[in-house]
């Protein structure tokens, strides 16, 4: 009898485990469901207040006129339509946040070897300094880069993305970097050292490979930060060349003046689609790297 | 003798600073020097649109934004988002987390599947969850209406108070597989003899919750609050394309009503004290955790 009572709770909690985990599922996938489905209705489904229906024809002109832009753009025309802009600004986005990944783990690892394995005066106050930058937020720091960078005439070139993105992710590639070497034990560079390798071939050669996954999750999470930065390329970058998907997005809308939704979700699901790839390739990594730094998002 | 030791200790500091140099370089270009510099210009009058005042203010702006009331409010505004998102993130995500560290069929699937939102861009999501509480189109009416629950659309976005419960929605949206993530790594931490010894004991789900796995989980908790913390009084892009700080200054958080001030406004002077004290305020707060994690 007693065993009969068990077996039938544990059933209704296996019950609602299930429907709890189809609820979050829901509530996970629906908007991103959502953004797809309006990227491939018709219009006159779009924008209707009826019923939510499963759409009467699907269609991919949205997509097909994102690809003819590519074409466009590669071949260096004029960039001149919504599509175009945004296509554009996808590889501008491509390119600043993989510079400034590259660029950020090389500088970023040596630094990072260096606070956790040199003794050197001033490294734990610099520490604690890296700490405090992670947690500034960018509009503390804009004005003084907005009249440098004006004086220096860099407003709306790329590189000046590429160096102020670096000046935001470095303490937070220092940090976790850190945290990374300092739990690889250090006697293996010391056999290295011993063999006769320099400081930096010990670095190269043995913690490089060692710190792989480290590289790997602060590489991921740099990138995407990047890749969702605002305000930065908000401010500086002001013509339709150097805009970033982010702003392209922020500014999307039809010739006619009024926000062409379809479009607009079309566009979302594209600048989703690498992101999204990290992180379903790196996902292990990207906790790593989350849990380790801390602050950064 | 002595000049040798030097020698040495100076052998071993060279390759450091190296290293390091590149790097500090980056970080005191684009982040020392400009906070620095931001604080010097807080102390000048610097509208761009009326030079003719332009000079040294002394403490003057700090006094007006401290005697401003949009300053106050953009307070309260953050304070509030703040509060709203951390609470519901928090219990929800530890419930997730919990739900998630059952045994169930496709567990490992449904963990991974679950980051997706947070792959999103924040604009991305901040668009799309635009174009879903859309008025006249948007999804939530939609259904509500197919469903009955509501006659009209409802303008979710044309009320303050309503706005910003919607920006906490969004921003939960995405946010929330982040903080599941991180509370789960921690239930993973917890020891399971104890949870054992708990059940022998004849503790209930709750007392097993509240007495032994909460108290073991304090570390990543605190982790949680102080990283979402300050990720939460940054928050600008969401507000910037959903309502741009209206209805009525209902969701004028600070980094928006301060952007607003630097280059809507152009008074740099201006938007530079609010900046210094944005930075001040997230300072003592880092220091508070700081010191309540010691203490834990």
């Amino acid at each position: 009898m007693k065993k009969k009572r068990k077996s039938i709770k544990r059933r209704i909690g296996r019950a609602g485990i299930y429907l709890g985990v189809i609820l979050l599922l829901l509530w996970t996938f629906a908007p991103l469901l959502w953004m797809f489905y309006s990227s491939i209705c018709e219009k006159s489904e779009l924008l209707t207040s009826g019923p939510v229906v499963w759409p009467e024809k699907v269609t991919f002109y949205r997509y097909r006129e994102f690809f003819s832009s590519i074409i466009k753009v590669f071949r260096g025309g004029r960039i001149a339509s919504t599509s175009e802009v945004f296509i554009h600004s996808i590889f501008n986005s491509f390119k600043v946040a993989a510079v400034t990944t590259g660029i950020s783990l090389l500088i970023g690892g040596m630094a990072a070897y260096a606070f956790a394995r040199l003794k050197f005066r001033g490294s734990n106050v610099l520490m604690i300094l890296a700490l405090f930058i992670q947690l500034l937020p960018t509009v503390s720091l804009v004005i003084p880069l907005y009249e440098t960078v004006s004086r220096l005439g860099m407003i709306d070139r790329i590189i000046t993305l590429v160096v102020l993105y670096l000046g935001m992710v470095m303490a937070y590639a220092i940090w976790v970097l850190h945290g990374y070497f300092k739990s690889i034990p250090p006697d293996l560079e010391d056999a290295a050292r011993i063999d006769g390798c320099s400081y930096f071939q010990a670095f190269l050669r043995v913690i490089v490979p060692l710190a792989k996954p480290g590289y790997v999750a602060v590489g991921t999470l740099v990138f995407l930060m990047c890749w969702d930065e605002f305000l930065y390329a908000l401010i500086f970058m002001n013509s339709k060349k150097t805009t970033t998907l982010t702003v392209a997005l922020s500014q999307f809308s039809t010739t006619h003046g009024g926000i062409d939704y379809g479009m607009l979700m079309a566009g979302g699901c594209i600048a989703t689609l690498i992101p999204m790839l990290l992180a379903i390739f790196f996902q292990k990594y990207i906790v790593l790297g989350l849990t380790a730094g801390g602050v950064k998002d | 003798m002595k000049r040798m030791v030097d020698n040495k200790k100076l052998n071993r500091q060279m390759p450091a600073y190296k290293l390091i140099c590149p790097a500090m370089l980056v970080i005191f270009a684009l982040n020392i020097y400009p906070l620095l510099n931001t604080f010097v210009i807080s102390f000048q009058w610097k509208n761009m649109l009326d030079a003719s005042q332009n000079g040294f203010a002394g403490l003057e702006q700090y006094i007006s934004v401290l005697m401003n009331s949009e300053f106050w409010n953009s307070v309260k505004v953050t304070g509030l988002f703040v509060i709203l998102s951390l609470t519901i993130q928090s219990v929800f995500g530890m419930l997730i987390a919990l739900l998630l560290n059952q045994d169930f069929k496709g567990r490992r699937l449904v963990r991974g599947a679950i980051l997706a939102p947070w792959a999103v861009p924040t604009l991305v999501n901040a668009v799309l969850w635009g174009w879903m509480l859309n008025a006249n189109y948007g999804l939530i009416n939609r259904l509500l209406l197919q469903w009955g629950r509501i006659s009209e659309p409802v303008a979710w976005l044309s009320d303050g108070k309503i706005a910003m419960i919607m920006i906490v929605l969004a921003d939960t949206w995405r946010m929330l597989p982040l903080t599941v993530l991180m509370f789960l790594s921690g239930l993973q931490s917890v020891s399971v003899v104890s949870l054992e010894a708990g059940k022998i004991d004849g503790a209930n789900v709750f007392q097993r919750f509240f007495n032994i796995i909460l108290p073991q989980m304090k570390p990543i908790i605190l982790a949680v609050l102080i990283m979402r913390t300050t990720q939460t009084m940054k928050v600008f892009d969401i507000v910037y394309m959903l309502t741009n700080g209206g209805p009525a200054n209902g969701t004028m958080v600070i980094s928006f009503y301060t952007y607003y001030t630097t280059f809507k406004s152009l008074n740099f002077g201006l938007g530079a004290t609010l900046s210094i004290v944005i930075a001040g305020i997230i300072f003592l707060i880092t220091l508070l955790y700081l010191r309540v994690l010691r203490e834990a």
